[in-house]
């Protein structure tokens, strides 16, 4: 994890995230805004760097999907994960998480 | 000596099939009755069939990569913009490639072994499909375009009588090369109407023919009664000669699953309870010099609790040249055919 200083004195920083969704038939995942590239189609994983810079992290999930699919999600920053279970009740959707920095030892 | 005997077909049979994919679960394949392919795509993967002979097969689909280029920091989170930005992520067009390799048994025959030996016909597919999203505000849905080619090999028996009465039993092969195409309407997650066509070449086919058992007399000879005994091998098998002929075919598939979730009392979540569906075909087949085969296929599908996509079990019920084309006397027993297709949970589950 990278630490700098902003100009207007808040602190960002470049950290590792690594995210999965199992369940709906399309989902991509935003950290703070940055999309976390990912592969497959039900079952997707992927990781990438994004920057933080709030006491807290918004994460949003967006899919597509049959209603009545079950949907995981596995954010993990810093190797601290957070997950989420639940299920699809409509067929295109956004669900969103706000967790606090500090969950994730930032 | 020669004899034929009219043999079984279209009794109810049932086939396991198993498919794997790189990245999703196992896939189910969905028949359409006399159709060697069915047109429809579940989970971005081929469905493939038997039509009352024996097939195992084996699916493959490439694992694009579907993040799109979306980045939505530009936008105030929670704002229209932002979700807008966020949606359109999951509207991107992709690109699948499907490939299917089985294995199957002698044509007219229902099993891959016969007589402790193993009877291979082989089939290999390739296809490419195009996967538009709806860009819907509210729902999902996509339509996939799909072109392919598919190669058969069966091997199958055949007997040939001259009109002097000479007989001779060959074993041949029904080789068959054609291309496919169609488009899969996915008007909702859970809602898809296909519509296809595909024309191919077949060397050496035995065409509309029913599957007789064709006899070899080994040893005969006369009870004290008088009655003439015969002691026979005989093998499932076409009359000869066999015919080179185009084959050119249309269809139209309907799948629709019924997905229920309700409130638990409990914990106040929404959960997914068993989701059932069924899926239909009507397919119409025509071979060089020979009348259109109309073939129906229907039954139902069942899918694992909150997991509508994947499907467990299926029960198609089929009627084969339903019109009796060739006019061979076909009942409906002949016709009529159940299939039972269990899919094996290898992956996702």
């Amino acid at each position: 994890m990278a630490k700098k200083a902003h100009a207007a004195g808040r602190v960002t920083a470049t950290v590792h995230v690594a995210v999965s969704v199992d369940g709906p038939r399309r989902s991509e995942v935003f950290v703070d805004g940055q999309l976390i590239p990912m592969t497959g189609t039900f079952k997707r994983a992927g990781e990438g760097d994004v920057e933080l810079a709030a006491a807290e992290v918004g994460v949003d999930i967006v899919l597509k999907g049959q209603i009545g699919t079950e949907t995981a999600l596995t954010v993990a920053i810093n190797g601290r994960k957070q997950q989420e279970h639940f299920v699809t009740v409509q067929e295109k959707e956004i669900r969103s998480f706000t967790y606090p920095s500090a969950d994730f030892g930032l | 000596m020669n004899r034929f005997t009219r043999g079984r077909s279209w009794l109810f049979a049932a086939a396991l099939l198993v498919s794997a994919a790189r990245s999703a679960a196992a896939q189910l394949a969905i028949p359409g009755a006399g159709e060697d392919r069915f047109g429809l795509l579940l989970a971005g993967q081929t469905i493939s069939v038997t039509t009352g002979d024996a097939r195992l097969a084996f699916n493959w689909t490439n694992d694009p990569h579907l993040t799109a280029d979306d980045s939505c920091r530009q936008f105030q989170r929670g704002t229209p913009q932002y979700r807008d930005c966020l949606f359109r992520s999951v509207d991107t067009s992709q690109t699948f490639i499907d490939l299917t390799a089985g294995i199957s048994g002698q044509k007219g025959e229902r099993s891959l072994f016969a007589n402790g030996t193993i009877t291979p016909g082989y089939d290999l597919g390739v296809a490419v499909t195009r996967r538009l999203e709806s860009a819907s505000a509210h729902h999902g849905g996509y339509t996939d375009v799909y072109a392919g080619v598919i190669a058969t090999s069966r091997p199958l028996t055949f007997a040939t009588i001259t009109p002097s009465g000479s007989a001779t039993v060959a074993d041949a092969s029904e080789r068959t090369v054609g291309l496919t195409t169609g488009v899969n309407f996915f008007l909702r997650e859970n809602f898809a109407v296909g519509i296809g066509g595909g024309v191919k070449r077949a060397w050496s086919t035995p065409g509309l023919q029913k599957a007789m058992n064709v006899c070899t007399s080994t040893a005969s000879g006369t009870t004290a009664a008088g009655q003439i005994v015969q002691v026979s091998t005989c093998d499932d098998g076409y009359t000869g000669p066999l015919a080179d002929q185009w084959i050119d075919s249309v269809r139209l598939d309907v799948l629709k699953n019924f997905t229920r979730t309700k409130m638990d009392p409990a914990s106040g979540d929404i959960v997914a309870v068993a989701t059932v569906g069924v899926i239909g075909s009507v397919n119409v087949n025509h071979r060089t010099g020979t009348a259109a085969v109309y073939n129906l296929a229907v039954g139902p599908t069942l899918h694992p609790k909150g997991v509508p996509h994947k499907v467990l079990l299926a029960a198609v019920f089929g009627f084969a040249d339903v019109s009796d084309a060739a006019n061979q006397g076909k009942t409906l027993r002949d016709k009529f055919g159940v299939q039972l297709y269990f899919g094996v949970p290898l992956t996702g589950f």
